[in-house]
């Protein structure tokens, strides 16, 4: 069953170090149609802590969504990728891959890392929206997610 | 957005949901390349090529893949197990399979993620949600993800280096 469909807020992890990016992505899932929390990690390491519930973050609802940026301080995203993909408790989580890289190679690195799904964000602002608001429509309303436990 | 040069397998058993999936997509003017795979056992030689013809890079020429987890000879959940069990072998490089089935149970759902499908949709029953779900699913898998790269060619094609 899923979030939506029981009434709960979809809880967001946005794994992102770009305060710009934060706040647009934050006024974009604000004015979308689906209740949602987001929690923002602004490096790769608070990212983990966060989804492992370490030291302060006891208290962390389980994210049903992880929007990812690649290039981030303390720990990479392809780093933090690969640990949630090989983690049994975290692996199901659908990973959206959202950055600024257009390489082929973090495309490819990305999909053998078991991302769900990749996005270059567009350097346009009203595109970015629009690509946020993609995603939301996409996950939040069409897509049944696996039921994570906590 | 111009997805026309781009191809759907949609492995569906069920004449009707194809019709309305056909009538879906021609309403919103999306005019992508639509391949219909009726059981698990035509979706696998669609991807991976006949015991005589082995295709080099499973399923290059689609972009995504639907799938419906009842279906007759190989279900969804037997050919994502397959699928999943070729990765190693150039998995990165496969096409999305997303779900798209009636059944909305957890463990369908949770076991068609673990074994690699990038996201799970539930069919809706009733024809104008139908019709809106698979507009947005194929607008949001063709036009706002970005699939995995075709491995390079590299000089040879698949008939020649095998005459």
């Amino acid at each position: 069953m899923n979030r939506l469909a029981m009434g709960k807020a979809v809880e967001i992890l946005l794994v992102e170090d770009n305060p710009g990016d934060v706040r647009l992505t934050l006024e974009a899932l604000h004015e979308g149609k689906v209740k949602n929390n987001l929690a923002v990690a602004r490096d790769g390491e608070e990212a983990l802590a966060i989804l492992r519930r370490h030291g302060p973050h006891a208290g962390a609802p389980r994210p049903d969504l992880i929007l990812l940026d690649l290039n981030l301080p303390k720990k990479d995203g392809r780093e933090v990728l690969a640990e949630i993909k090989a983690d049994p408790e975290l692996k199901c989580i659908p990973v959206v891959v959202l950055t600024t890289s257009k390489s082929e190679e973090d495309v490819l690195r990305s999909y053998e890392l078991n991302a769900n799904c990749y996005i270059t964000k567009p350097v346009d602002l009203e595109q970015f929206i629009r690509v946020v608001r993609a995603i939301e429509d996409f996950w939040l309303t069409l897509v049944v997610l696996p039921h994570v436990d906590g | 957005m111009d997805i026309s040069h781009k191809t759907i397998l949609l492995a569906e058993d069920d004449p009707n949901d194809e019709e309305l999936f056909r009538q879906a997509i021609a309403q919103a003017n999306i005019n992508c390349r639509v391949e219909v795979a009726r059981d698990g056992e035509e979706l696998m030689r669609y991807l991976f090529g006949t015991a005589d013809q082995r295709r080099v890079e499973p399923g290059a020429d689609i972009d995504l893949v639907l799938l419906d987890l009842k279906m007759p000879k190989l279900n969804g959940l037997q050919v994502l197990t397959v699928m999943h069990n070729a990765h190693g072998a150039g998995h990165e490089h496969a096409p999305p399979i997303v779900v798209f089935t009636s059944s909305d149970a957890e463990q369908d759902v949770s076991t068609a993620y673990d074994l690699g499908a990038v996201s799970y949709v539930a069919k809706p029953v009733t024809h104008g949600r139908f019709v809106e779900t698979v507009q947005q699913l194929v607008i949001y898998w063709l036009g706002v993800n970005r699939r995995a790269p075709r491995r390079r060619q590299r000089g040879a094609s698949w008939a020649s280096t095998t005459s």
